[in-house]
């Protein structure tokens, strides 16, 4: 890779973390801590999954695309850190708790990202005869 | 909710997420496990916690802790990469990966704690 175009994948992959840690940062100081931490995981994962399958199946999705708003935008909305911190201050049954429904959910959001992607695969596919 | 917080957050996440590109982008996927993201969480939550646990005050929470560290790690891609594995039938490389991160995250951040108290 030549020096221009790391500098512009940098350059995407910075301008959808800046949106992306600006959306996260408007939806969890709005939410009371940690089910804001929760809403950004699962929206997030529902969006990077539907981006990731379309660009097995429908192939809308641009590789400069999936760096700036896959990358950039959902890998700064969605936080490992603030998740970890926050199941260590609650504890006991709180922590496990918040362990299984983030796992349970976001782990979700990406199968049910793959579904809409697949459904709309199908349509489009019937829609030509195929 | 001030217009200097919020710049101070998104470009904190632009510094993060171009972080995290070029840390786990460095790292190879280990025996089919995505090492790459795994260590990104753990370096993050560990800071994190450090920051977080530490008792002196200091001006630059929206900037590392919101910004820089919050995009740093990330929770979509560990969804996305454990859930491919699940897909793939790999399934003990997927039970492997989740507890993995919930392990050294959460031993990431027992230890930041010790670490702030230190300092």
């Amino acid at each position: 890779m030549t020096l221009p175009e790391r500098t512009q994948d940098l350059a995407s992959i910075a301008f959808g973390g800046f949106l992306g840690a600006v959306s996260r940062y408007a939806v969890s100081a709005s939410t009371i801590s940690p089910n804001g931490t929760l809403v950004v995981n699962v929206v997030g994962s529902l969006l990077l999954g539907m981006m990731m399958y379309d660009y097995d199946y429908l192939g809308h999705i641009s590789q400069r695309t999936r760096l700036t708003f896959g990358t950039g935008f959902m890998g700064a909305f969605t936080t490992f850190s603030t998740f970890a911190v926050e199941t260590y201050n609650l504890g006991g049954t709180s922590a496990i708790f918040n362990i299984g429904i983030n796992l349970a959910l976001t782990i979700l959001a990406v199968f049910l990202g793959r579904a809409i992607i697949i459904y709309l695969f199908r349509r489009k596919g019937s829609a030509h005869g195929n | 909710m001030g217009i200097e917080a919020v710049l101070l957050v998104g470009l904190g996440g632009s510094i993060g997420a171009c972080l995290r590109y070029l840390v786990s982008g460095t790292v190879p996927v280990m025996k089919g496990l995505p090492t790459g993201t795994l260590l990104v969480n753990v370096i993050g939550s560990t800071i994190l916690s450090t920051l977080t646990f530490l008792s002196v005050p200091y001006a630059s929470f929206h900037l590392i802790n919101i910004g820089i560290l919050g995009s740093f790690t990330t929770f979509s891609t560990f969804a996305y990469e454990s859930f491919k594995l699940l897909e793939e039938g790999r399934t003990p490389l997927f039970a492997s990966n989740i507890t993995l991160n919930l392990l050294l995250c959460l031993s990431g951040v027992y230890i930041g704690q010790h670490i702030a108290s230190l300092i």
